[in-house]
Protein backbone atom coordinates (compact mmCIF):
# COMPACT_ATOMS: atom_id res chain seq x y z
CA UNK A 1 0.00 0.00 0.00
CA UNK A 2 1.49 3.37 -1.03
CA UNK A 3 1.01 6.29 1.79
CA UNK A 4 1.10 9.83 0.63
CA UNK A 5 4.33 12.01 1.76
CA UNK A 6 1.84 14.15 3.69
CA UNK A 7 0.43 11.19 5.83
CA UNK A 8 3.43 9.54 6.15
CA UNK A 9 4.30 12.70 7.87
CA UNK A 10 1.63 13.19 9.98
CA UNK A 11 2.14 9.27 10.67
CA UNK A 12 5.55 9.79 11.75
CA UNK A 13 4.31 13.15 13.52
CA UNK A 14 2.37 10.48 16.05
CA UNK A 15 4.90 8.20 16.79
CA UNK A 16 5.64 10.19 19.86
CA UNK A 17 8.14 8.46 22.39
CA UNK A 18 6.59 6.50 25.59
CA UNK A 19 8.96 7.69 27.77
CA UNK A 20 11.35 10.69 27.70
CA UNK A 21 14.92 10.07 26.56
CA UNK A 22 17.06 9.75 29.59
CA UNK A 23 20.16 12.22 30.09
CA UNK A 24 22.90 11.05 28.51
CA UNK A 25 25.11 11.04 31.34
CA UNK A 26 22.82 8.68 33.07
CA UNK A 27 22.70 6.17 30.22
CA UNK A 28 26.47 6.13 30.22
CA UNK A 29 26.56 5.73 34.09
CA UNK A 30 24.12 2.71 33.23
CA UNK A 31 25.89 1.25 30.26
CA UNK A 32 29.34 1.27 32.00
CA UNK A 33 27.68 -0.31 35.27
CA UNK A 34 26.60 -2.98 32.97
CA UNK A 35 29.80 -3.44 30.86
CA UNK A 36 31.52 -3.96 34.31
CA UNK A 37 29.55 -7.11 34.66
CA UNK A 38 30.61 -9.12 31.40
CA UNK A 39 33.90 -10.55 30.95
CA UNK A 40 35.63 -8.03 28.60
CA UNK A 41 38.41 -9.44 26.21
CA UNK A 42 41.47 -8.43 26.04
CA UNK A 43 42.75 -6.28 23.49
CA UNK A 44 44.83 -8.28 21.56
CA UNK A 45 48.52 -8.27 21.91
CA UNK A 46 50.46 -6.36 19.61
CA UNK A 47 52.77 -9.12 18.23
CA UNK A 48 53.75 -7.79 15.18
CA UNK A 49 55.68 -4.93 17.57
CA UNK A 50 57.24 -7.16 19.43
CA UNK A 51 58.29 -9.74 17.12
CA UNK A 52 61.69 -8.34 16.72
CA UNK A 53 62.58 -8.66 20.57
CA UNK A 54 63.21 -12.58 21.01
CA UNK A 55 66.08 -12.56 17.78
CA UNK A 56 67.23 -9.34 19.12
CA UNK A 57 67.55 -10.97 22.65
CA UNK A 58 68.92 -14.05 21.18
CA UNK A 59 71.62 -11.97 18.93
CA UNK A 60 72.47 -9.74 22.65
CA UNK A 61 73.09 -12.85 24.56
CA UNK A 62 75.30 -14.38 21.22
CA UNK A 63 76.86 -10.66 21.30
CA UNK A 64 77.92 -11.06 25.23
CA UNK A 65 79.21 -14.45 24.54
CA UNK A 66 81.35 -13.61 22.13
CA UNK A 67 82.77 -10.37 23.98
CA UNK A 68 83.31 -12.65 27.16
CA UNK A 69 84.87 -15.57 24.98
CA UNK A 70 87.37 -12.50 23.39
CA UNK A 71 88.03 -10.55 26.21
CA UNK A 72 88.21 -12.81 28.98
CA UNK A 73 91.79 -13.11 30.54
CA UNK A 74 94.02 -15.12 28.23
CA UNK A 75 94.77 -17.87 30.03
CA UNK A 76 98.31 -17.46 29.53
CA UNK A 77 101.71 -17.07 31.79
CA UNK A 78 100.72 -16.38 35.75
CA UNK A 79 104.21 -16.72 37.03
CA UNK A 80 104.37 -20.97 37.34
CA UNK A 81 104.63 -22.37 34.02
CA UNK A 82 107.44 -24.44 35.25
CA UNK A 83 105.58 -26.88 38.75
CA UNK A 84 108.86 -28.59 38.72
CA UNK A 85 111.54 -29.82 37.16
CA UNK A 86 114.31 -33.07 38.11
CA UNK A 87 116.96 -33.16 35.70
CA UNK A 88 118.24 -37.21 36.31
CA UNK A 89 121.09 -37.01 34.06
CA UNK A 90 124.26 -35.71 35.12
CA UNK A 91 124.74 -31.41 35.45
CA UNK A 92 126.29 -28.58 36.97
CA UNK A 93 123.15 -26.43 37.44
CA UNK A 94 119.73 -25.88 35.96
CA UNK A 95 118.52 -22.29 35.33
CA UNK A 96 114.44 -21.09 34.77
CA UNK A 97 113.36 -18.03 33.34
CA UNK A 98 109.91 -17.27 32.87
CA UNK A 99 109.23 -14.24 30.13
CA UNK A 100 105.63 -13.12 30.57
CA UNK A 101 106.16 -10.40 27.33
CA UNK A 102 106.91 -13.30 24.84
CA UNK A 103 105.07 -15.99 26.81
CA UNK A 104 107.97 -18.19 27.32
CA UNK A 105 109.70 -20.21 29.75
CA UNK A 106 113.12 -21.62 29.63
CA UNK A 107 114.50 -24.19 30.97
CA UNK A 108 118.37 -24.68 30.91
CA UNK A 109 120.90 -27.12 31.84
CA UNK A 110 124.24 -26.47 32.16
CA UNK A 111 126.51 -29.64 31.58
CA UNK A 112 124.39 -32.33 31.32
CA UNK A 113 125.80 -35.58 29.94
CA UNK A 114 123.25 -38.07 28.67
CA UNK A 115 125.45 -40.79 27.41
CA UNK A 116 124.67 -44.01 29.02
CA UNK A 117 126.31 -44.46 32.15
CA UNK A 118 126.29 -40.80 33.55
CA UNK A 119 122.84 -41.08 35.24
CA UNK A 120 119.43 -41.18 34.69
CA UNK A 121 116.88 -44.09 35.40
CA UNK A 122 113.96 -45.91 33.65
CA UNK B 1 62.42 -22.89 16.53
CA UNK B 2 64.56 -19.47 17.49
CA UNK B 3 66.01 -20.75 20.56
CA UNK B 4 67.14 -24.27 18.82
CA UNK B 5 69.29 -21.77 16.67
CA UNK B 6 69.92 -19.90 19.54
CA UNK B 7 71.31 -23.05 21.48
CA UNK B 8 72.94 -24.69 17.84
CA UNK B 9 74.83 -21.43 17.85
CA UNK B 10 76.02 -21.58 21.11
CA UNK B 11 77.27 -24.88 20.40
CA UNK B 12 78.94 -23.98 17.54
CA UNK B 13 80.90 -21.23 19.58
CA UNK B 14 81.62 -23.39 22.15
CA UNK B 15 83.08 -26.31 20.12
CA UNK B 16 85.21 -23.67 18.52
CA UNK B 17 86.91 -22.85 21.78
CA UNK B 18 90.31 -24.57 21.97
CA UNK B 19 90.08 -25.73 24.99
CA UNK B 20 87.10 -27.99 24.23
CA UNK B 21 87.33 -28.58 21.24
CA UNK B 22 91.01 -30.50 22.34
CA UNK B 23 94.32 -28.80 21.81
CA UNK B 24 97.83 -30.02 20.23
CA UNK B 25 100.85 -30.69 21.68
CA UNK B 26 103.76 -29.00 19.47
CA UNK B 27 107.17 -30.67 20.20
CA UNK B 28 110.58 -29.61 18.37
CA UNK B 29 113.97 -30.56 18.74
CA UNK B 30 115.89 -27.72 17.69
CA UNK B 31 119.66 -27.55 17.07
CA UNK B 32 121.36 -24.24 18.72
CA UNK B 33 124.82 -23.27 17.96
CA UNK B 34 127.49 -20.47 17.16
CA UNK B 35 128.76 -22.27 13.17
CA UNK B 36 126.76 -21.25 9.90
CA UNK B 37 124.59 -24.07 8.95
CA UNK B 38 120.58 -25.80 9.52
CA UNK B 39 117.69 -23.89 8.78
CA UNK B 40 115.57 -21.87 11.17
CA UNK B 41 112.37 -22.74 9.04
CA UNK B 42 109.60 -24.15 11.10
CA UNK B 43 110.83 -21.76 14.17
CA UNK B 44 109.77 -18.40 13.14
CA UNK B 45 107.28 -18.17 16.44
CA UNK B 46 110.03 -18.89 18.69
CA UNK B 47 113.26 -17.90 16.97
CA UNK B 48 113.21 -14.05 18.50
CA UNK B 49 112.83 -15.57 21.87
CA UNK B 50 115.96 -18.22 21.55
CA UNK B 51 117.88 -15.81 20.11
CA UNK B 52 117.33 -12.96 22.54
CA UNK B 53 117.72 -15.92 25.46
CA UNK B 54 120.23 -17.89 24.69
CA UNK B 55 124.37 -17.77 23.66
CA UNK B 56 124.04 -18.96 20.22
CA UNK B 57 123.30 -17.54 16.53
CA UNK B 58 122.47 -20.12 15.05
CA UNK B 59 119.19 -22.26 15.54
CA UNK B 60 117.71 -24.92 13.11
CA UNK B 61 115.23 -27.33 13.53
CA UNK B 62 115.87 -30.86 14.05
CA UNK B 63 112.72 -32.67 14.52
CA UNK B 64 108.55 -32.04 15.34
CA UNK B 65 105.84 -34.11 16.25
CA UNK B 66 102.75 -33.28 17.98
CA UNK B 67 100.46 -35.06 20.23
CA UNK B 68 96.81 -34.80 21.13
CA UNK B 69 95.92 -32.91 24.50
CA UNK B 70 95.44 -33.84 27.41
CA UNK B 71 98.41 -36.30 26.61
CA UNK B 72 98.09 -39.63 28.02
CA UNK B 73 101.09 -41.54 27.82
CA UNK B 74 101.97 -40.24 24.54
CA UNK B 75 105.13 -40.50 23.19
CA UNK B 76 107.49 -38.71 20.57
CA UNK B 77 110.28 -39.51 18.94
CA UNK B 78 112.72 -36.85 18.26
CA UNK B 79 115.83 -36.86 17.39
CA UNK B 80 117.80 -39.65 19.54
CA UNK B 81 115.49 -38.53 22.33
CA UNK B 82 111.78 -39.56 23.23
CA UNK B 83 109.32 -37.16 24.96
CA UNK B 84 106.54 -39.01 26.94
CA UNK B 85 103.79 -36.76 28.26
CA UNK B 86 101.05 -36.91 30.39
CA UNK B 87 98.22 -35.19 31.89
CA UNK B 88 96.04 -32.07 30.96
CA UNK B 89 97.43 -28.81 29.94
CA UNK B 90 97.51 -27.13 33.19
CA UNK B 91 99.53 -30.06 34.65
CA UNK B 92 101.38 -31.28 32.03
CA UNK B 93 103.83 -34.29 33.07
CA UNK B 94 106.95 -34.30 30.37
CA UNK B 95 109.44 -36.99 31.00
CA UNK B 96 112.74 -37.05 28.31
CA UNK B 97 114.35 -40.36 27.62
CA UNK B 98 117.67 -41.10 25.88
CA UNK B 99 118.52 -44.67 24.77
CA UNK B 100 115.84 -45.58 27.18
CA UNK B 101 116.81 -43.79 30.23
CA UNK B 102 114.82 -41.17 31.65
CA UNK B 103 117.09 -37.89 31.68
CA UNK B 104 114.66 -35.36 32.58
CA UNK B 105 111.13 -35.25 34.03
CA UNK B 106 108.99 -32.23 34.36
CA UNK B 107 105.86 -30.73 35.18
CA UNK B 108 104.25 -27.51 33.73
CA UNK B 109 101.46 -25.17 33.13
CA UNK B 110 101.36 -24.87 29.80
CA UNK B 111 98.62 -22.16 28.18
CA UNK B 112 97.84 -21.48 24.94
CA UNK B 113 100.67 -20.20 22.80
CA UNK B 114 103.35 -20.29 25.77
CA UNK B 115 106.61 -21.70 24.48
CA UNK B 116 108.02 -24.21 27.05
CA UNK B 117 111.85 -24.00 26.19
CA UNK B 118 114.06 -27.08 27.64
CA UNK B 119 118.00 -26.80 26.79
CA UNK B 120 120.78 -27.85 27.12
CA UNK B 121 121.10 -31.16 25.66
CA UNK B 122 124.31 -31.99 24.26
CA UNK B 123 124.81 -31.96 21.05
CA UNK B 124 128.04 -31.71 18.35
CA UNK B 125 129.00 -27.78 17.63
CA UNK B 126 126.10 -26.91 19.92
CA UNK B 127 123.07 -27.52 21.83
CA UNK B 128 119.81 -29.42 21.66
CA UNK B 129 116.81 -27.90 22.82
CA UNK B 130 113.12 -28.88 22.67
CA UNK B 131 110.23 -26.45 22.47
CA UNK B 132 106.85 -27.23 23.74
CA UNK B 133 103.83 -25.13 22.80
CA UNK B 134 100.15 -26.18 22.80
CA UNK B 135 97.87 -24.47 20.48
Amino acid sequence: MKVSDNKLDQALARQKPGVEPRPADEFWADFKARARLRTQDAPARPRQALAWVTPLACAAALVLAVGVYMLSPPRDINGDVIKSVEVVASHSAVFIMEDKESKSAIVWIVDMETDPGNGGDT
Amino acid sequence: MKTQLTAAMLFLLLAAHPAIAGNRLSIRLVKASNTEGGSAAGLSDVIKTLADSLPYKHFSLVASGTMPLPARGSVQQLGGYTVECDGAQSKLSIKVKRRGKTVLRKSANLPDGTHLIVGGFPAADGKLILVFVAK
